[in-house]
């Protein structure tokens, strides 16, 4: 009996009338709530969508039948014979019937006819079952993806909301430093004294020479009479050598504070437009985050956004061997400069962070533009541990990050924030990782 | 560091120098070798307490050794054995030189730490001057009074230093509320270290130099417990209140309420109540050696014993005992030793001709003397340097007699040497006040230098009224 | 004079300029060393300590690439020749697990946040380096400029 239950012997016993076939055409109504249905459908090619209609959201689909699924399973055991949904085809399809009307008169087929419907009543239980698990799972995803990008919305609006406010106070220092240095710049060149006025050029510079060197040059200051101890250390912060200012300090030990106060002054300014330039470009990155508004040029210099982005980077590529190579025959391209300026930023900042976790020995960053007839192409290289493959898929995911305390977020929501941008400008990334050698290379397309 | 180093050199070459010089560079009659090598050790005792190259206690210690090397009975054979007894002078009993750490005069100060330790311990020092400091209300003329004679009163039993930090501690948070501007925060300031400078004066447990005095007050001079405070405390009070009107009429307080609040209650604890009882005991016994015949001395032991049976100090606490200061009394006394011992002092003495000089002049002279070097270094150091000295003056020169002898000297130097408040170095109470930084060294050596001529001559006066009533 | 120093640990040169010129108060009394790394750190805290000074007080920021400063303390910490050094965590990027691991495991004895105030700054070394002085048993005259008052007092109470 059970062999006769099957599928097959309930499609050849009662759905081969070809009598009782159907074609029904793309969009055609096949049940419709309001009209009888006595009949049961075998879909045998197309296939259909049953709709339930709602006040509020309108019509939406409770379930779905295609190739050798069953159609009218409730109207046609219900006392009423009406259909709760509205089916329709969304495909040329065809259709065998079973007209209830026929009736059974033989206990053998009665028989025939009971076997007939519990096969298709656990049929039906089933799609129902699997087509509510399904609609379930697919809600729960489509909520899921709806929750994350509120989130990502939320906080790149609130991001830019302080980015803004961030913004206009750091200009404002911003430009009140560079007021303040070009009235302390005019102070110093009116000073009569040459070596000073080189000394606070120096300090310009910023401390160039590590603390480790400093304390060597130390010792020499140490050897000199009549220095006290904060002296010694600020003029050995300086990196004049001992022998180029002794004499003048065996003669006047109080020298020493000029020098360093002028030093000082010098390496304040420097100070002050790092953290400037750091604050602006924190500022600026958030700001992308959430802000799709950009400044486009039809007349970019590609090299001269990554020189913008070299130097507020000059801080961190002091710690490694850094060399940039510029193609300077690029032609200039449309562009956003702003933007391009994070991207350079973004992957060399990541690639020496990368570096310096690690350790690595003799760490070397390169940062080289040239172009083809198509495309202008940029590689950054590090001689870094690289990519691990397993999570080579996910670095350009946005809350993706490699870093062991979540707070440094310049790394983590920096690739993201490339593969945007570098996607707004029709141009593709691609990374090469193994260890020793990471290469990210941008081909952004010349346009014609 | 190199003017340390300097420092060091000075203080070792120079006393060399005088050990290697022939006998006869002195010009004294009948100078011995041993006499000599006290001079050198004198010396360098002099140059390492002034210039402090090495801290003041170690001096102390160094004395101890190089006499136990250089000029005792068990010092090195090589130098010792003379080649003629006659040119060579005697040697000093190493034992004697050894007693020096436990003499009876380190004992009673070790008492009066115990006491000290105790009473800090288990709060006794700040209850008590909470409920002293009440009755002088909030007119910030009585509180400072009020302060004054606290401090004075505790600086009498603790050291100079403890007494000025507790009681500093309580008035700092309270000179935030003064008036901007108003020139009472330095009267304030300066009275604490001001009233314990004086208020040392007026036990003989009250500061190192009274216990170095004592070493000289022996025999016919020797002074109770009692009667130093009976000498003293007159002394004290009258210097007290003409250092309270001098920093009223400097710095007149515009404030017009000052509260000092002290947290706390009185601890109710069996331990406590020993305290309480022992500390009440031990002053009751001191004062009363005439009835029960223990001196000062032996009773000193009553608090060491009691507190350590009790565990009221116990192992930690015996770590906090300003050993330094013991050792450096300690120095002091073996220094007096070997001079009085090896003969120096009197022949010293008998050499110059002090007996033409008038006694009022050495009197005048000593006393100034003393004053001045306290102010640039440590107020025991300059008792230990000046006063075998004096002592040596006082038992030789006949015409002291009259004013009262070696007792009457002995005394005023020692008092002198308290007088000395001047500068910010002067005394570690001075230090800790300049620290609170509401005053100029300027505001400190003002009214520093009046107390201590006013001082000076009050000490004269002390001295011309107990020599009249025959207390010499 | 024993010689103590102030020993500032941070990765950021600008963040190191403008911390030791908040120090220069201190330099009359203690030498100030400035260091880049925890490598670099450790190398001069253990000259300091072979010369026979004190490292009287560390004060290091949290962040920093290839070793933090939290691995700096708990080496510290762990080493009976910088038993008595007082500790400083100047960071604004420490989370909570880090600090709570700087004070568990480390004894950390101040957390100071970034941007840090020069007043509040000044306060805190006066009295961990009077601790510090205390706890060594040094004269404390020689660095009374720049000790604590109520420290000071507090401790010189307890003597005799």
């Amino acid at each position: 009996m059970e062999d006769k239950v099957s599928f097959n012997w309930v499609k050849q016993e009662f759905f081969s009338d070809e009598n009782k076939k159907l074609y029904v055409k793309k969009g055609e109504v096949l049940l419709d709530p309001q009209h009888k249905n006595t009949r049961l459908f075998l879909v045998t090619k197309g296939k259909f969508l049953g709709y339930l209609s709602d006040a509020e959201i309108g019509n939406y689909p409770v379930f779905e039948a295609s190739e050798n699924k069953f159609i009218g399973v409730y109207s046609y055991f219900s006392d009423d014979h009406y259909s709760y949904s509205k089916v329709v085809a969304v495909e040329d399809s065809e259709v065998y019937y079973y007209d209830k009307v026929r009736e059974a008169h033989t206990p053998e087929e009665m028989q025939r006819l009971s076997q007939f419907h519990i096969s298709i009543v656990v049929n039906e239980l089933y799609a129902r079952q699997y087509f509510a698990k399904k609609m379930a799972q697919e809600r729960h995803n489509d909520s899921q993806r709806l929750l994350k990008a509120e989130k990502m919305s939320t906080l790149g609006q609130m991001a830019a909301g302080v980015a803004h406010e961030l913004n206009n106070s750091i200009g404002v220092i911003d430009g009140s430093m560079g007021r303040l240095a070009e009235f302390i710049n005019k102070c110093v060149d009116s000073h009569g004294d040459h070596h000073l006025r080189d000394v606070f050029e120096t300090g310009k510079k910023g401390q160039e020479i590590s603390s480790e060197e400093a304390r060597t040059i130390r010792k020499q200051y140490e050897k000199i009479k009549g220095l006290t101890d904060g002296q010694i250390r600020k003029l050995s912060k300086t990196g004049i050598p001992a022998n180029e200012v002794i004499k003048t300090l065996q003669k006047d030990p109080s020298a020493a504070d000029r020098i360093n106060e002028f030093w000082e002054m010098g390496c304040t300014l420097h100070d002050m437009e790092i953290a400037a330039n750091h604050s602006t470009h924190v500022v600026r990155s958030v700001k992308q985050l959430g802000v799709t508004e950009h400044q486009w040029s039809k007349d970019v210099s590609i090299n001269h956004t990554i020189s913008e982005a070299m130097v507020i980077l000059k801080n961190l590529t002091k710690r490694v061997k850094t060399t940039v190579f510029l193609d300077e025959y690029i032609p200039n391209t449309e562009a956003c400069p702003g933007q391009l300026v994070q991207v350079w930023i973004n992957l060399v900042k990541n690639g020496i962070e990368s570096m310096l976790s690690s350790q690595t020995e003799d760490p070397q960053i390169r940062i080289a533009s040239g172009h083809d007839a198509k495309n202008i192409i940029i590689t950054v290289t590090d001689n870094g541990p690289g990519i691990p493959e397993d999570i080579k898929q996910r670095i350009f995911e946005p809350s993706f990050t490699t870093k062991v305390d979540g707070l440094n977020f310049g790394l983590g929501l920096g690739l993201a924030v490339v593969q945007r941008i570098v996607t707004e400008h029709d141009a593709v990334i691609e990374v090469n990782s193994e260890p020793g050698h990471t290469e990210f290379t941008v081909k952004i397309p010349l346009i014609s | 560091m190199t003017s340390q180093r300097i420092k060091l050199l000075i203080s070792i070459l120079l006393p060399v120098t005088v050990l290697l010089l022939p006998i006869s560079a002195f010009q004294i009659e009948g100078l011995t070798i041993v006499e000599q090598r006290v001079i050198a050790i004198f010396l360098m005792a002099a140059l390492f307490w002034i210039l402090e190259p090495i801290p003041i206690y170690a001096t102390s210690l160094l004395i101890i050794f190089l006499e136990l090397i250089m000029v005792s009975t068990k010092g090195l054979k090589f130098i010792i054995t003379p080649d003629s007894p006659e040119e060579f002078g005697t040697l000093i009993s190493y034992k004697d030189i050894m007693h020096t750490f436990a003499s009876p005069i380190i004992i009673l100060f070790l008492g009066g730490f115990f006491l000290a330790m105790a009473a800090t311990k288990y709060r006794l020092d700040q209850n008590l001057a909470k409920v002293l400091l009440k009755p002088f209300g909030e007119n910030p003329k009585w509180v400072m009074l009020g302060l004054m004679i606290i401090t004075a009163l505790f600086s009498m039993f603790m050291s100079n230093t403890a007494t000025t930090a507790m009681m500093l501690s309580i008035l700092v948070p309270v000179l935030a509320v003064f008036l901007p501007g108003d020139k009472g925060k330095v009267a304030f300031t300066l009275a604490v270290p001001f009233a314990a400078n004086v208020g040392g004066i007026g036990t003989p447990i009250g500061t190192p130099p009274n216990a170095v005095a004592l070493k000289y007050l022996t025999g016919p001079d020797y002074i109770s417990f009692g009667s130093w405070m009976a000498m003293a405390l007159p002394y004290v009070i009258v210097l007290l209140l003409f250092a309270w009107g001098l920093l009223l009429l400097f710095y007149p307080i515009s404030t017009p309420k000052i509260k000092l609040t002290i947290t706390g209650s009185w601890l109710k604890n069996r331990k406590a109540y020993i305290v309480y009882a022992t500390f009440g005991l031990t002053i009751l016994l001191w004062l009363t050696d005439f009835i029960h015949g223990m001196n000062s001395y032996t009773v000193a032991m009553v608090p060491v014993a009691v507190f350590s049976a009790f565990g009221i100090i116990n192992k930690n606490d015996l770590k906090n005992i300003s050993w330094d200061v013991l050792w450096l009394v300690s120095g002091g006394i073996a220094l007096g030793l070997a001079l009085e011992a090896s003969g120096l002092a009197e022949r010293l003495v008998n050499t110059i001709p002090f007996g033409t000089f008038s006694p009022l002049i050495i009197i005048v002279s000593v006393t100034v003397i003393a004053m001045l070097m306290a102010n640039f270094m440590s107020h025991t150091a300059t008792s230990n340097l000046i006063l075998p000295l004096v002592a040596a003056l006082g038992t030789s020169i006949m015409s002291l007699g009259p004013l009262g002898g070696n007792k009457m000297i002995v005394l005023a130097t020692t008092i002198s040497c308290s007088m000395s408040m001047a500068l910010p170095i002067s005394t570690p109470p001075n230090a800790l006040a300049f620290a609170t930084g509401t005053l100029e060294t300027k505001q400190m050596a003002k009214p520093g230098v009046i107390i201590a001529i006013v001082g000076l001559i009050l000490n004269y006066a002390l001295m011309y009224v107990l020599d009249i009533i025959g207390f010499f | 004079m024993d010689k103590l120093y102030i020993i500032c640990v941070d990765d950021q040169r600008e963040v190191l300029n403008a911390l030791t010129e908040d120090l220069e108060v201190f330099e009359n009394h203690v030498k100030i060393e400035e260091c880049e790394s925890v490598k670099e750190a450790w190398d001069v805290m253990e000259e300091v300590d072979n010369e026979g000074d004190y490292v009287a007080l560390l004060i290091t920021d949290q962040v920093m690439p290839n070793n933090t400063g939290v691995d700096l303390l708990k080496k510290l910490s762990a080493d009976i020749r910088f038993g008595a050094t007082k500790t400083i965590l100047l960071t604004g990027q420490a989370t909570h697990k880090d600090t709570i691991e700087a004070i568990n495991s480390a004894h950390l004895n101040h957390y100071i946040e970034k941007p840090w105030k020069k007043d509040d700054l000044h306060a805190t070394i006066k009295t961990l380096i009077t601790q510090f002085v205390l706890d060594k048993g040094l004269e404390y005259q020689s660095y009374m400029d720049i000790l604590d008052q109520s420290v000071l007092l507090n401790n010189l109470r307890k003597t005799t």
